[in-house]
């Protein structure tokens, strides 16, 4: 239910991203609550995600990112392996894998990522894909905006 | 339904529920079906069966009074708690609990980093800091320190050492148990205790010297169940100036009695980090000739085995050094370790690794070109940077496209730190094979041979890996792999050789075997147990230590 909320929202959000100029008011902070959330999810995304969905190559030699490279497997091209480069996941089919966990992938649970931060990430997901072919933008060693190995 | 614990009627367990959640807050009381499927063991042998090991609940402080008020009410309604740290620790059990029905204490949202001192080369964390955590802490802070972390990285320095985990560095970091320093426990009462210097008000040294005065209990806070650990030192080896790698090949099976005396040298002398043994015979595995002589039944012929290896222009075993340091002494040490490895065995030869100053760029860890093929998994490990690349073996890759198999469910024997123990090893596995019909997978090979390989995890003796096919569906295997696990254990008991660490539905079979003299280990455990924890709350039956209260069930684990 709350996903369905979250999806709700960020629905509202595209359309008054969309609006017309006449509704300046309400949009401005519309774009600051949306930009707010993805900033929130990438966060999210980065801190318990991007160790093994994170987006880039395997470098050559071995995947070193696994559930990217697990996704790559199972879909052989026809979705992409980066879940950042997805345009199908949904806040209910995120909260379902990632409460339930999958095949190798253990459940995360609230003390690991909250209802909101799933919300986020959702969020985060559903921007991102807007650019497929953009640059790398997470990792899980990430600090302070900067790759570090 | 709800799963009740052990002697608790419905009524009880309600009104402990509204009592934990009045200590925790309401959002912090976890009890719906999907937060009970957070503290599943994915991995569990007895998943989806009635044995299997489900709370009844969690609870998640966030702060040790947090902590003490949970256990305080435990006390009141006798019910078994289960801490967790980051409740990570999957192929030993997970988050899951030894008694059905416990509580889950999850510690992850304790999660401040308190202190990390770059000069004095340690840090203070609590139980929720991942590896991770720690890593992106110290470089923000832009601290010259390396922490040593597990594979995968994604659990924490707390319960990670407190299972006794392991890591691939120096040797005193790679035992992570030995590199703590100093422990804050909230003891099955709700009191609050410092270990070591920490008992001492106004010391500045609870990170520097683990001992204190008198008795030191720390130890009993490891695999065990006196008391929940809510902060914990840990020493961090300084960042080396430079990291530099070299491989040692022997021509002959018995040379490793030589290889092994070296490598034993050079790291009692820390001179080298983690020696990684292995043998470059492994294409010949593809040649039914050399498989029926490696998986011999009774007796190796190692002069035939020899003239296999000599024939292909193979070495028959190897082991790469890891060496830490500046440029100059990371050198001097590779130069003496070949003029050592050459001394001990007439016939090695030496083959140069990498040479990188430290921390090692992303482009340096990916090396394309690695000198003699090593992984960069490997290299991501030996420089300490926190990854999750291991599920690219035991998750979905291109020999399990489908995910069905996980190769997630191991033993590791310890065995002494010797070319005859490993011989040992190989022999009594082998023989397994042949008696059993066991379907063993060992290090580095798919079965066990003349190949199967030491790990040197801790500096000071070998484990000998023994893995099993886990199938994630149906879970056919489960049976037949209880049965091999129960088989590897009973050998190795014939042989003085045990496993170091174990999952809730292996702990009682394990300390089983621990049974000098009656078992007065586990008595004496057993009897401050019960002097401690009355009314045994505290993780029951972990380790294979049960509290009077739940004593029936020793054994009976998932069953």
């Amino acid at each position: 239910m709350k996903g369905a909320l979250a999806f709700a929202l960020l629905a509202a959000t595209t359309i008054a991203m969309c609006g017309d100029v006449h509704a300046a008011q309400p949009r401005r902070p519309a774009l600051a609550a949306n930009a707010a959330l993805v900033a929130q999810g990438r966060q999210a995304f980065e801190l318990n995600c991007a160790a093994c969905h994170g987006k880039g190559p395997s470098e050559g030699r071995v995947p070193l990112l696994p559930g990217t490279y697990a996704l790559s497997l199972k879909y052989k091209g026809d979705i992409p392996a980066a879940l950042e480069d997805r345009t199908d996941l949904t806040p209910e089919f995120i909260v379902a894998i990632v409460r339930n966990g999958v095949f190798s992938m253990p459940p995360l649970r609230k003390t690991d990522v909250s209802d909101e931060e799933l919300k986020a990430i959702a969020a985060y997901l559903r921007d991102s894909s807007k650019r497929p072919g953009g640059p790398i933008r997470t990792g899980p060693n990430k600090v302070g905006g900067r790759e570090d190995n | 339904m709800t799963i009740l614990p052990p002697n608790v009627s419905a009524e009880q367990f309600a009104s402990a529920m509204r009592a934990f959640e009045a200590a925790v807050g309401k959002e912090w009381l976890l009890s719906s079906e999907i937060d009970i499927a957070g503290y599943r063991d994915p991995w569990s042998m007895v998943r989806d069966k009635p044995g299997e090991l489900l709370p009844s609940a969690a609870v998640a402080p966030a702060s040790v009074d947090q902590v003490q008020a949970v256990v305080r009410v435990a006390n009141e309604f006798k019910i078994p708690l289960y801490a967790v740290s980051t409740g990570k620790n999957y192929s030993y059990g997970g988050p899951a609990p030894n008694v059905r029905g416990s509580v889950i204490v999850d510690l992850k949202r304790m999660k401040k980093i308190l202190e990390i001192d770059g000069d004095r080369h340690f840090a203070l964390v609590e139980p929720g800091v991942t590896y991770f955590d720690l890593y992106r802490e110290i470089q923000a802070r832009g601290l010259k320190l390396m922490i040593d972390n597990p594979d995968p990285a994604w659990g924490s320095p707390s319960g990670n050492s407190l299972d006794r985990g392991v890591g691939y560095t120096m040797g005193p970091y790679r035992d992570h148990a030995s590199s703590t320093c100093g422990l804050e426990v909230v003891l099955a009462n709700g009191e609050v205790m410092r270990t070591g210097m920490g008992a001492l008000p106004g010391a500045k040294t609870w990170q520097e010297y683990r001992h204190g005065f008198g008795p030191d209990p720390a130890g009993l806070f490891f695999q065990g169940n006196f008391g929940i650990v809510t902060k914990i030192g840990v020493r961090l080896m300084p960042l080396p100036e430079h990291y530099r790698t070299g491989k040692i090949t022997v021509p002959r099976r018995q040379d490793l009695h030589g290889l092994v005396r070296t490598v034993n040298y050079l790291a009692d002398l820390f001179m080298i980090g983690e020696p990684v043994f292995s043998s470059p015979l492994h294409p010949l595995m593809k040649n039914s000739e050399f498989v029926a002589e490696a998986t011999r039944q009774g007796a190796f012929n190692d002069e035939k085995l020899d003239q296999m290896a000599a024939a292909a222009k193979l070495p028959f075993y190897q082991v790469e050094l890891q060496f830490y340091g500046s440029e100059g002494t990371t050198k001097a040490n590779w130069d003496y370790a070949q003029q050592l490895a050459v001394r001990n065995v007439p016939g090695a030869r030496a083959l140069e690794g990498v040479s990188f100053p430290m921390p090692l760029t992303r482009e340096q860890i990916m090396d394309k070109n690695p000198p003699y093929g090593e992984s960069a998994i490997r290299r991501y490990a030996a420089v300490a940077v926190p990854n999750l690349t291991t599920f690219d073996f035991i998750g979905r890759h291109v020999e399990n496209p489908d995910d069905y198999v996980h190769l997630h469910y191991g033993m590791f024997t310890i065995v002494p730190r010797s070319a005859e123990a490993v011989f040992q090893v190989q022999r009594a596995w082998v023989d397994l094979v042949h008696e059993e019909g066991a379907t063993l997978v060992t290090e580095q090979t798919p079965r066990p041979s003349v190949l199967t390989m030491p790990l040197q995890w801790h500096q000071t003796c070998f484990f000998m890996w023994a893995g099993f096919p886990l199938q994630a569906e149906g879970r056919p295997m489960s049976e037949a792999l209880a049965r091999m696990l129960e088989l590897v254990l009973d050998v190795n008991a014939k042989n003085g050789w045990c496993e170091y660490r174990a999952e809730p539905l292996m702990q009682d079979k394990v300390a089983e075997y621990y049974g000098f003299n009656n078992h007065v280990l586990r008595r004496f455990n057993e009897a401050l147990k019960d002097a401690v924890d009355p009314n045994g709350i505290l993780s029951p039956g972990r380790g294979g230590i049960w509290p009077k209260a739940f004593r029936s069930l020793r054994g009976k684990v998932g069953v």
